[in-house]
């Protein structure tokens, strides 16, 4: 059963480094194959990938913070962390 | 000069609050340089602050995050909603960036960015845009989550009240003795005694006066706490 993706707790996966460059935040996987390049909004909500926050805590928070429109918001932080689930930088996501 | 003059915009006046003296004239110097920019009044002191804003009704107070009370940019930004706050934080303040900001700042710029970088985001924030570093996005976004839920804890302990208890712990929270809100409500004191260890059992409190704290906290989130007069 799929559960409801306001309600995951994403948690960063054990092993991916993470560097700096040209301003950007690289995720690199143990066996180097993945990378991903976050900017730096995207490195605000991949740092509050911790297991105990939900995606709507995020979402919420990121209401609060940034002037966008709400739907908008939910739909990108909802499709970040889809996507760092999908390459294996996150787990607890789906 | 031939035809219609142009409209001139007056420069935006900034009020500079700062305890650091050298810092505050050296602000100053460049502001003054720029074109579109002029320092409306400087401050140094928490106590000369508000009256400067009462006074010059800058258009944007750029505040030390070091400066407490009346004149940290919270308390600014609420009085004095038509001046634009934005917060200079120093060394490992980041943290007064989130009430700032929910308190209606501007947002704040760190004194590690360049003085190009300063005007940029005081330009940025006279054109309506919030002004957060970057580097701070991920630390920022924790803090407003914890503040988050914690405002959501104290929402449950507050909605297990009664309305009548809602209504004593304003009262108490306003300074109202046992014998006042006994008047107040036409019950007796014993009542109102009633309501205060129900009170206390509630929200998990030990004291009286520990019990008015919480209530001064919880104002704005109880019926009529957020009423000036507490007649």
């Amino acid at each position: 059963m799929t559960r409801e993706p306001l309600e995951l707790r994403p948690v960063r996966r054990t092993g991916i480094t993470v560097a700096e460059r040209d301003g950007a935040l690289v995720l690199t996987d143990d066996t180097g194959a993945v990378q991903y390049l976050l900017n730096e909004t995207a490195r605000a909500i991949w740092d509050n990938c911790d297991g105990r926050t939900s995606v709507r805590e995020i979402v919420e928070a990121a209401q609060r913070l940034f002037a966008a429109p709400a739907d908008l918001l939910q739909s990108d932080v909802v499709h970040l962390v889809a996507e760092l689930e999908a390459r294996g930088l996150i787990e607890g996501a789906s | 000069m031939n035809g219609a003059e142009r409209p001139v915009t007056p420069p935006a006046r900034i009020l500079i609050a700062d305890e650091e003296v050298a810092l505050r004239q050296s602000l100053a110097h460049v502001i003054d340089d720029e074109p579109d920019l002029t320092v409306a009044a400087q401050a140094g002191d928490q106590d000369s602050v508000a009256g400067h804003v009462a006074r010059t009704a800058p258009a944007l107070a750029l505040v030390s995050s070091r400066l407490p009370g009346p004149a940290g940019a919270p308390q600014l930004a609420r009085r004095w909603p038509d001046t634009l706050t934005l917060l200079l934080l120093k060394d490992d303040d980041a943290w007064a960036l989130a009430p700032a900001l929910e308190s209606g700042a501007a947002g704040g710029v760190e004194l590690t960015t360049s003085l190009d970088g300063l005007l940029a985001n005081i330009r940025a924030a006279l054109r309506g845009e919030t002004c957060v570093p970057r580097r701070l996005l991920g630390e920022l976004l924790r803090e407003i989550i914890q503040r988050n839920r914690y405002e959501s804890a104290e929402q449950e302990r507050l909605a297990r009240l009664s309305p009548r208890e809602q209504e004593v712990l304003v009262a108490l929270a306003r300074g109202s003795s046992v014998t006042d809100i006994a008047e107040q409500f036409f019950v007796s004191k014993q009542t109102v005694r009633s309501h205060v260890q129900n009170l206390m059992r509630k929200l998990d409190v030990h004291s009286r006066l520990e019990l008015v704290q919480l209530g001064q906290a919880s104002l704005s989130s109880l019926p009529g706490g957020d009423l000036e007069d507490a007649s």
